[in-house]
């Protein structure tokens, strides 16, 4: 089976790469606000053009290794259909990866070491990133659910615990989402370290960069949890039939 | 097979009837969909349910299956009542001595035909080699050999129906709940079908019970119930 990782995805990326280099330096003597501009956009881009790679990735790791229902139902669907997920996870990755900018930044305002005395704007980033990720970490479970309502139903009919299909949705939603979420919040740190190098000040790194990555994290468990109301509904046959005929 | 495993026929060997629903009502606000239904159905017996739409057909299925519990009435598998029994004990019991074909077969797209043959087996707790091999078997006896690795888009109508034949039975259970398993499908594959289904059932000695609105296809069964309106109107009448 050849991969979902066609030259091009990575071909584009290092473009973007090589274009925002070009872009922080050539920005660097005046206006700032450029960068700060182009690189959620590249973020997103990012994460549109590698989300799906690292998707099919997963799947086929899954496909390769599983032992039960769950890992086989889940790299199945990753590997048969990356883009799902893609939808609604994008902008909890911009969330994080615009937060650890900001982690990264706050010291620089305050002066190095005065980190992280200032409360308020550490609170404010938790919920600026916390809140949209928790939100669509939420979505796109619930879209992962709803899509496949008819054959979640079926199983459920059959005798499939409900923990197991909580387990596809986890594989198949949440790591992905771990992974893409991670990885912004890496990107951001280094985004934020190169634009105060730009300003002529160094970056403090420390834990607390991690905090949006960690807080985006927990939102997207505390989601999956939340999937269990519904499926245990999709089971119960109460609502309109769970296999659908009409 | 992995120390997890759970038993897949863990009931003793049946003796008097096998499965039994006395006085089913389930309504649906208003609508009452079982009226009062008594049914008896014993080890390795074809039951047929035939009625129009409405008449109740997929509810029966389900309260008995033990999908849904009953408003009042009880439904006992050889002789020990599941419709009191809680959801995951309920669905215990439906993945370890039930099978289900379903009306439009719903096998899962992204899988091949052999994963979702082996997907009651990997759900019971049976391993991945054991399960995939006893799909390929299962397969091979529905003249499926050669389609292990195709998915459900890439099936016949006719195919993707002995697929889900072929997973109703794998696990060996007791009772196969068959929901309108023709309907999708034109005459002649439907009446291939539903034989096939029935030749299944003998051969592993398992009961099923098979609701369609076509009179002509459940004449085959071994034993006819009409249903309308909730209620059982035709008398039984053995074939
Ligand atoms: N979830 C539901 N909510 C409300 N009414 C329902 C629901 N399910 C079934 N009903 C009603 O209960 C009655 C019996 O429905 P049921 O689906 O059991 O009939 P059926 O014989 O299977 O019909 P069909 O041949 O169309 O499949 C119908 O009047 C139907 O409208
Ligand atoms: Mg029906």
């Amino acid at each position: 089976m050849i991969p979902v990782a066609p030259v091009w995805r990575v071909a584009v990326l290092m473009g973007m790469a090589a274009l925002s280099g070009y872009g922080l330096l050539t920005t660097a003597d005046s206006d700032n606000t450029g960068v700060l501009l182009f690189a959620p956009a590249l973020t997103t881009l990012s994460v549109w053009l590698t989300g799906p790679w690292i998707a099919a990735t997963l799947g086929r790791l899954l496909i390769g290794r599983w032992h039960g229902p769950a890992a086989l139902l889940a790299g199945r669907r990753l590997y048969e259909n990356p883009d799902a997920p893609r939808r609604t996870s994008c902008d909890a990755v911009l969330a994080v990866f615009l937060g650890s900018v900001g982690m990264t930044l706050l010291p620089a305002c305050h002066g190095p070491g005065h980190f992280p005395g200032e409360w308020t704007e550490t609170v404010i980033i938790g919920v600026l990133v916390t809140a949209p990720a928790g939100w669509c970490a939420v979505a796109t479970v619930m879209t992962s659910v709803f899509d496949r309502r008819h054959v979640f139903g079926a199983l459920l009919a059959a005798g499939t615990p409900v923990r197991v299909l909580r387990r596809v949705v986890s594989m198949e939603v949440t790591v992905p989402a771990l992974i893409a979420m991670w990885g912004a919040g890496g990107g951001g740190v280094v985004i934020g370290a190169v634009v105060l190098r730009l300003l002529g000040a160094e970056a403090v790194f420390g834990g607390w960069m991690a905090a949006p990555a960690f807080l985006g994290s927990g939102a997207a468990v505390v989601a999956t949890a939340a999937c269990t109301p519904t499926l245990r509904r999709i089971g119960s046959g109460t609502q309109s039939w769970p296999y659908g005929h009409q | 097979m992995s120390p997890a495993a759970e038993p897949l026929a863990s009931l003793p060997p049946p003796t008097g009837p096998l499965l039994t629903g006395r006085g089913l009502f389930k309504r649906y606000g208003r609508q009452h969909a079982l009226a009062g239904v008594d049914i008896t159905v014993k080890a390795g017996e074809a039951l047929g349910i035939v009625g129009p739409h409405g008449a109740g057909k997929t509810t029966l299925l389900h309260v008995l299956a033990a999908i849904q519990p009953p408003d009042s009435g009880e439904v006992a598998l050889q002789g020990h009542r599941i419709d009191r029994l809680g959801a995951a004990e309920r669905g215990k019991v439906r993945r370890r001595s039930f099978g289900f074909v379903f009306a439009r077969g719903k096998l899962v797209d992204e899988l091949t035909t052999e994963e979702n043959v082996a997907l009651p087996l990997l759900v019971s707790g049976v391993g991945r080699c054991r399960a995939l091999a006893e799909a390929r078997t299962r397969l091979e006896r529905l003249d499926l050999n050669g389609l292990e690795n195709r998915r459900p888009r890439e099936l016949s109508a006719g195919q993707a129906l002995r697929v889900t034949l072929a997973r109703a039975f794998v696990h060996g259970p007791r009772i196969v709940f068959a929901d309108e398993p023709a309907d999708a499908l034109d005459v002649r594959t439907g009446e291939e079908t539903v034989s096939t289904l029935l030749r299944a059932a003998r051969e592993d000695e398992s009961a099923v019970i098979i609701t369609t609105r076509d009179r002509d296809l459940v004449a085959r069964t071994g034993t006819t119930m009409e249903i309308r309106e909730g209620l059982i109107t035709g008398g039984v009448m053995a074939a």
